[in-house]
């Protein structure tokens, strides 16, 4: 059984994962936070953030060999896992009952 | 992206290491390293090397503070985020905190720790810092290792004096020297003139250029320069700070003030710099000059030659330049210089060789001590730790992990050892005087002794080391504590068997090294009782000596010399007191030496390698008698006028080495005395053997002569008296002063304390030495009784049982005994034999006794073994008075 709740940043990370596809590394990952929720993130948060998700069974990886520019170092490809997924729509849909109706009162003030 | 073989450019290597230290091992780690490289290498080509290097810093810093000191999240189910986690800067604080805290509830403990460990510290980095200065540092002129000393060496055997024309030829000719210099190698006083009193300088006389090769120049006024060095220039001299500030009150116009000295006028022309000093303790320096006094005789050698090195030159290539003058000086003059060459070594390496044995030893021994402290303290922590088995206990079951109290155990040692090594150095700085009063270091140019770099380096070094050395056993113990016995047993079980087996061990080394410490001085001792029961060959007891010295310019003629010195002894053996007065040219043990050939005039020496060299001295008739040297054969002298011709009382040594068994009075003996022909002297007496130099070396061949035949212008005065030797210095003072207010007494000392001055060093090794070993014997003791009182509290169960059941006092005792015994016993093997590898160093500071001597090894290991009894007994006894139902009831 998935987590009841994912934490806001958690959500984030997990749909730029989603949104890169197969190319959802750290650095793009960060790219894609910056560029479509404007959120700068700290690099070590990221790391531990994935590190918890991984462990939660939320996300999963594999190693590639990487470009010359990294040194020889390989590059973690993250994907969402099943439960990953159901995690995230579990969340959607508590976030939409609750802003069900509420729409009409946010644009008026 | 950009792809291609190059690898592009490079963050920070060290960044790099110190954030791959942080990060979990493998691939996760690897890739968060390859993420911020790829970053890095794009930073670098849009915003430049110094953004992207700054940006990369700021990342890694970013991950290392999240990953540092932290197991990776594993699996969902411990998935708790890390909350108020401490970081490991805090953890390491919190520790400390807690070590100052768990020192500051055992203040009775504390103190003894650090004051154990600050005395051990304190003698170390005082006897270090003395090494540091007189064997590590060199000496205190510039580029002292391009000083070397020159002394003459006689087929091939090294000698220390050179002759004054010898060293003209090696300074004129040999290029390898940049400057060859010369001091008189005994310096004497001199009667200084034109102040109110007439007062004794110690003097000496030095080539002109001796300063300029050692690169020390005046503070006042200027340096000898080449035109000093000519006879015919007037006189002039340099003083020595301490005298410039004694006798001209700091005065700068001292410069260019007359003072007479040798009788004669001499211009002061400058002031050496404060703590200037040169071999020899002396306040005015003479420049040697050709023809002066103490040169001319290639066969008289009364010159110490130090040369500086030029640019360039080894030590071998200036041996062997001054080999060729050797050989050009032997083919030239033969008499004198056959077989005859100059040793050239480092002026350091030559001076040291006096001290180095001494200190090292007394380094040694004073390491041994401290490693003895350690073992005390480490005793202590390790029952300190058994006490608190029940606290380090509830940590570990809380979650402290065996690495987190071994640290924190560690910590307490390290917080202990620095407060130790700050107490000590504070220490070391007051031992420092204490040491440099009783070793006297002036020889190798070290008059006072400051806090230095090496010094603190050395004390924080110590301190850490100690802290290691007594720390690991109780924290890797500690670290071992096991939770679940320590919190469900009582008193049976608080100190595990491996602790106590631990401090078992400990005071069977602590035994081993205080033997070894006692075997060495016991040898010393033994030595030192030998050395001082050494015959000197006269009866020091109530014999007053001083030395007097006439002014030649006062009394050039020989008769006035005779007339005076004749008077003189008149006149002090008038005093009341004064049994007997004797007076010779250089009194033994005192006043140097003083040797020229001597031989059968029937069987002369084939060469100069052949003869042998005698101490001459002169003396007065009645010299014999005060000193209590006996007359064997012949007779003592006559009054000078009723000796017709040149007479000689020589000692047994020289009677049996010319004439063997016959006897040697009315025979004639060839005396080299600088002329081509050697002087004959008649025999006329023979006397008994005397120590002249030194306690520790047989006597050599010994010759007198009447004063009146070679009067000099010095005379050593020797008074016998019926009482105490000191209330003779008034009355001798007040006849001298009525004979001439001119000349002052000058060195007037004992003869006992001649003597006693005579085994200062080996004096000096034997108490340091002693109080070094007494100093670990009680350490051992100490060790040891705390041992076996904690065996007892750890056994009172036992003891409880056996007391109850009926056992005797005998058996309780001999049980504590015993395992007492066992423990000193294993020490004393281990000890004995540690002694046997180690004294063998010490053979050349023994006199008369083997390094292995057996009744030293006997008698030590028995006193030891009597100490440890007595530390044995105090733990037997309250095991005795142990009450059974108490014993019983205690849980």
């Amino acid at each position: 059984m998935p987590p009841r709740f994912l934490g806001e940043f958690e959500q984030m990370v997990l749909l730029a994962v989603l949104r890169l596809k197969e190319g959802a590394n750290a650095v793009s990952i960060l790219r894609e936070l910056d560029a479509r929720a404007g959120r700068s993130v700290s690099r070590g948060t990221l790391y531990k953030t994935l590190e918890r998700m991984e462990a939660k069974g939320l996300v999963q990886w594999v190693a590639e060999d990487g470009p010359p520019e990294r040194g020889g170092h390989p590059r973690r490809l993250f994907s969402v896992t099943g439960r990953g997924v159901r995690a995230l729509q579990e969340s959607r849909e508590a976030l939409q009952k609750l802003w069900q109706g509420l729409e009409g009162a946010l644009e008026e003030s | 992206m950009m792809s291609g073989p190059d690898p592009g450019p490079r963050p920070s290597l060290l960044t790099e290491w110190l954030l791959s230290r942080c990060l979990p091992p493998g691939v996760v780690g690897e890739s968060i390293l390859g993420d911020l490289r790829e970053e890095y290498s794009q930073d670098f080509r849009t915003a430049g090397p110094a953004r992207a290097g700054l940006r990369h810093l700021r990342r890694a810093l970013s991950i290392a503070t999240r990953f540092v000191g932290r197991p990776p999240t594993m699996s969902h189910r411990d998935a708790h985020p890390q909350r108020n986690e401490e970081g490991p800067m805090s953890t390491l604080l919190n520790d400390l905190r807690y070590s100052v805290r768990s020192l500051r509830k055992s203040p009775g403990f504390t103190a003894v720790v650090i004051m154990t460990l600050a005395l051990g510290i304190g003698a170390n980095v005082a006897m270090f810092s003395i090494v540091d200065a007189v064997l590590l540092k060199g000496l205190p002129y510039p580029e002292a290792d391009r000083l070397v000393l020159g002394r003459t060496t006689f087929s091939g055997q090294i000698g220390w004096n050179v002759s004054s024309e010898d060293y003209y030829d090696y300074r004129d000719r040999v290029e390898a020297f940049s400057s060859l210099a010369a001091i008189r190698t005994n310096p004497e006083d001199v009667t200084v003139l034109g102040g109110e009193e007439p007062e004794r300088v110690p003097s000496t006389m030095v080539s002109a250029n001796l300063f300029r090769t050692l690169e020390v120049s005046p503070q006042l006024g200027r340096d000898f320069n080449q035109e000093d060095a000519d006879l015919s220039a007037p006189g002039v001299a340099l003083i020595s700070h301490g005298y410039w500030q004694r006798r001209f009150g700091g005065d700068p116009s001292a410069v260019g003030t007359t003072i007479t000295a040798y009788g004669a006028p001499v211009t002061v022309v400058g002031v050496m710099p404060a703590g200037f000093f040169f071999f020899q303790n002396v306040d005015i320096w003479l420049p040697l000059r050709p023809g002066g006094p103490w040169t001319g005789v290639r066969r008289f050698h009364n010159w110490t030659l130090v040369g500086r090195l030029a640019d360039g030159v080894t030590l071998e290539q200036a041996q062997s330049q001054v080999d060729v003058v050797s050989a050009q000086l032997a083919d030239a003059y033969p008499d004198s210089n056959k077989d005859k060459g100059l040793n050239v070594s480092g002026l350091q390496a030559v001076l040291v060789d006096e001290y180095d044995e001494m200190l090292l030893t007394l380094m040694a021994a004073i390491g041994l001590v401290l490693l003895i402290a350690c073992g005390n303290v480490a005793g202590l922590l390790l029952a300190r730790g058994s006490g608190r088995a029940r606290e380090l206990s509830v940590r570990a079951a809380i979650g402290a992990t065996g690495g987190r109290l071994a640290r924190q155990l560690l910590g307490e040692s390290l917080l202990l050892a620095l407060a130790a090594g700050l107490l000590g150095t504070l220490l070391a700085l007051w031992l420092q005087d204490v040491a440099l009063g009783a070793i006297p270091l002036e020889y190798a140019g070290i008059t006072e002794l400051k806090m230095s770099g090496g010094m603190l380096a050395f004390a924080l070094f110590l301190s850490l080391g100690t802290a290691l050395v007594f720390g690991v056993m109780p924290a890797w113990s500690g670290a071992r504590a096991d939770p679940a016995a320590n919190l469900t047993g009582g008193t049976r079980t608080t100190e595990s068997g491996k602790s106590a087996r631990l401090r078992s061990g400990l005071v069977v080394l602590q035994v081993a090294l205080s033997l070894v410490l006692l075997v060495g001085s016991g040898l010393l001792v033994r030595s030192f009782v030998r050395l001082n029961a050494v015959d000197p060959g006269f009866e020091e007891e109530a014999l007053l000596t001083a030395r007097v010295s006439i002014p030649m310019a006062e009394y050039p003629d020989p008769r006035q010399r005779i007339a005076f010195y004749t008077g003189l002894l008149e006149d002090i053996r008038a005093i009341p007191e004064v049994r007997s007065v004797g007076a010779i040219s250089l009194l033994p043990l005192k006043d140097g030496y003083s040797n020229v050939g001597a031989w059968d005039p029937e069987k002369p020496p084939a060469g100069p390698r052949d003869v042998t060299l005698a101490e001459q001295r002169q003396v007065f008739p009645g010299y014999f008698e005060t000193m209590g040297i006996p007359i064997r054969a012949g007779r003592d002298f006559l009054d000078p006028r009723r000796e017709g011709e040149l007479v000689m009382v020589i000692n047994e040594a020289m009677a049996r080495g010319i004439f063997g068994n016959e006897s040697p009075l009315g025979r004639m003996v060839a005396v080299d005395v600088g002329d081509a022909e050697p002087a004959l002297g008649r025999v006329v007496g023979m006397v008994g053997d005397v120590r002249m130099t030194n306690l520790a070396r047989e006597p050599s061949w010994q010759m007198y002569f009447l004063y009146s035949m070679m009067p000099g212008a010095g005379l050593s005065l020797a008074v016998r008296t019926s009482g105490d030797p000191a209330a003779l210095v008034g009355p001798i003072r007040q006849a001298l002063r009525a004979r001439d207010a001119d000349v002052p007494l000058a060195r007037v000392i004992t003869m006992e304390e001649v003597v006693r001055d005579a085994v200062a060093t080996p004096r000096v090794l034997m108490a340091a030495l002693s109080a070094f070993a007494l100093v670990a014997l009680f350490l051992s003791a100490l060790g040891l009784y705390g041992v076996l009182a904690y065996y007892v509290v750890r056994r009172i169960h036992e003891i409880g049982i056996r007391v109850a059941m009926g056992a005797s006092a005998g058996r309780v005792v001999r049980l504590v005994l015993g395992r007492g015994m066992a423990l000193v016993g294993a020490g004393l093997v281990l000890g004995l034999g540690g002694a046997l590898l180690v004294t063998r160093f010490l053979e050349e500071q023994l006199y008369e006794v083997r390094p292995t001597d057996l009744a030293t090894f006997l008698s030590v290991s028995f006193g030891l073994l009597c100490v440890a009894a007595l530390a044995c007994l105090l733990p037997a006894w309250r095991a005795v008075r142990v009450d059974p139902v108490r014993a019983l009831q205690m849980e």
